[in-house]
């Protein structure tokens, strides 16, 4: 691996590779990357149809087929789709809401407003759960997505706004979807999840572009909320499912990978257009699903502090996916290009003028919401002109895993985990204690060390960094 | 040793033995059960029928967890024992219900899964499993008969 620039690290093209790997990261990020996310990012960079590189963010890690951490296009005439690179769960993403509270309005209240959450987010398994869909509501919810939870009075109007693809893939087709998935997602609509989901009181410690930070609407010293899920069993069900359909489809159309976990279709074969429709299915099925928790938490807020959410201004500042694949226009040796980018564990940051943006972000760009690990800071960063033409305008998702779950719950307690965590005056609430040793702040690489890689290699600039005050934990 | 979880960074691996590919199954399945819920503090307070076909043996052990995984998620219900009662060569043409997999050959695998309902009350989720993978995923037979599995958490 040579370095191109500062925080640019290049695997020269060898062997089948079509394009050359890219690792974005410091010095001590790139030397902790392991041996396998390497293999695997050079896997991806064989698959038919990619453009400029198969790329790693600098929270990479191994994952299923791809590394998590990973970006991918492919030329969406002659290229593949491969479920491999978008991840079990399918539209995992973030949502940053804002608020007018400071910490003095929540003081002696944390506690209570955990539990309130608690009680009204269900986590999933086993939870009683607020609501249960019914199979013709489910039909609705993978057409419309957060539309249809804000028609059944799941939030306000202005959420749509502030979600990406205003909370709806257009490709979604309902009759690509197996009975499976949707006997899984009947039962999960409106829940959190386990492992590393989580549902975060944040205080803005501190911005670093104040102009777009005003944009955003984001105030030093305010706190704000972070929700972090995605599609639940209905979008494990579908990638699974799909799984299997490119396993024989590779057979059918002779492509040869180096890891079947990267089974693959092209695009425009049958296989690859059906998975499409349904993983959009499953997109627009988390989107609905966060909308839903965002309602519940206003609802949290407004009990416990006994004011409107109206009052308190918890206002959606953005919803991003980092699990999926999109097609996109991007510049490929000098011509516009239409690609399909796939983004597992990779976070969309188009900057100002992308069509994309919303309304309110175009001269700005859309916030980019990176999530750490359970007590540590989390970022807001904007895309930048040169991540557009490097990375398809991705940046990273998070701080990446570095110790094992089994290692962590070995080194300590649950307990302990919270009780370290309740020092730092950050509240924790789970219903596993084995989840908060999992989840541990050790677990997992320094997000701030993930930002600086960013920042240096002018992939992102950094906006605001916000650390917790609370956590729910699924 | 009739299971032991495995290192990995960022997802959940378990090692599953048996003197039997019975054994095997049924041990991989406990396995994967154990890893959401603590099996101890399941009761076999009931009974589910829990039947694959597939193409080969390997197949057939990755069919079963997601079964069980899918059992698990949409009756939310969970296990602490299994039994093999059939796993034989399939016989064509094979349908029960549109519940199998229509594959004309192959392998046919019937397990009596015991278990109860999720109660919050009395069992700690300790992580919910988003799907099995075929990361890794080995099944071979040593002194002894092991499965490799790679979970998504």
């Amino acid at each position: 691996m040579k370095q191109i620039s500062k925080g640019i690290w290049e695997i020269p093209k060898q062997g089948k590779m079509l394009v050359p790997g890219r690792v974005y990261g410091t010095k001590k990020i790139v030397e902790e990357i392991e041996d396998n996310a390497i293999t695997q990012l050079t896997n991806v960079a064989e698959l038919p149809g990619i453009q400029k590189y198969s790329i790693a963010m600098p929270d990479a890690h191994q994952g299923y087929g791809m590394i998590i951490g990973g970006v991918a296009a492919f030329d969406a005439e002659n290229g593949i789709i491969t479920p491999g690179s978008i991840g079990f769960d399918v539209n995992c993403g973030i949502r940053l809401v804002k608020t007018n509270l400071t910490e003095k309005d929540v003081k002696g209240k944390e506690k209570e407003i955990l539990n309130e959450l608690f009680n009204q987010v269900p986590a999933g398994l086993g939870s009683k759960g607020q609501f249960r869909a019914n199979k013709e509501q489910l039909q609705e919810v993978m057409l419309k997505g957060s539309a249809w939870a804000i028609e059944n009075g799941f939030g306000w109007k202005e959420d749509l706004e502030k979600t990406e693809e205003n909370g709806k893939m257009q490709e979604a087709d309902p009759k690509n979807v197996s009975e499976k998935a949707i006997q899984r997602g009947l039962l999960q609509l409106g829940s959190l999840g386990s492992g590393n989901h989580f549902l975060e009181i944040q205080k803005i410690e501190e911005i670093f572009d104040e102009k777009t930070a005003k944009e955003f609407g984001l105030q030093k010293g305010k706190l704000c909320l972070m929700i972090h899920c995605g599609s639940r069993g209905f979008g494990h069900q579908i990638a699974s499912d799909y799984l299997d359909t490119m396993e024989k489809a590779m057979k059918k159309y002779g492509i040869k990978v180096s890891d079947k976990q990267l089974a693959c279709a092209p695009i425009n074969s049958e296989e690859g257009k059906k998975y499409f429709s349904a993983m959009a299915c499953a997109v627009n099925y988390a989107f609905a699903n966060r909308q839903m928790i965002l309602h519940w938490t206003r609802k949290s807020f407004e009990k416990v502090l006994g004011k409107t959410a109206e009052e308190m201004q918890l206002h959606l500042v953005y919803d991003v996916a980092h699990n999926i694949a999109k097609f996109e226009e991007h510049e490929i040796d000098g011509k516009k290009m239409k690609v399909l980018v796939h983004r597992k564990g990779a976070t969309r940051a188009f900057p100002a003028g992308k069509k994309e943006n919303p309304l309110s972000y175009m001269k700005t760009g859309h916030p980019a919401l990176i999530p750490g690990s359970m007590g540590t800071a989390s970022w807001v960063v904007v895309g930048t002109e040169k991540g557009l033409e490097e990375t398809f305008g991705s940046v990273a998702h998070g701080a990446g895993r570095v110790m094992s779950r089994s290692k962590a719950i070995k080194t300590k307690r649950g307990e302990q985990v919270q009780k370290e965590l309740e020092l730092q005056g950050k509240f924790v609430k789970s219903r596993s204690p084995k989840t908060l040793a999992e989840e541990m702040p050790e677990a997992y690489k320094d997000v701030d060390e993930v930002i600086k890689s960013l920042e240096i290699s002018g992939i992102a600039k950094k906006v605001a960094r916000m650390i917790p005050i609370g956590v729910v934990k699924g | 040793m009739q299971f032991e979880y495995l290192e990995h960074t960022a997802d959940l691996k378990f090692r599953a033995f048996g003197e039997t590919k019975k054994e095997l199954i049924e041990n991989s399945g406990k396995a994967l059960c154990n890893a959401i819920i603590d099996s101890g503090s399941v009761e076999e307070k009931g009974k589910g029928i829990i039947a694959v076909q597939a193409e080969n043996f390997e197949q057939v052990l990755f069919d079963f967890l997601k079964e069980v995984l899918f059992q698990i998620d949409t009756q939310e219900i969970i296990f602490s024992e299994f039994k093999v009662t059939e796993l034989k060569e399939a016989e064509p043409p094979f349908s029960e219900k549109g519940r199998l997999p229509k594959t004309k050959k192959g392998i046919f695998l019937k397990v009596e899964a015991s278990g109860e309902k999720i109660n919050l009350d009395k069992h700690e989720v300790k992580t919910e499993i988003k799907a099995i993978t075929k990361h890794d995923f080995k099944v071979e037979k040593k002194e002894k008969w092991i499965a490799e599995v790679l979970v998504d958490v």
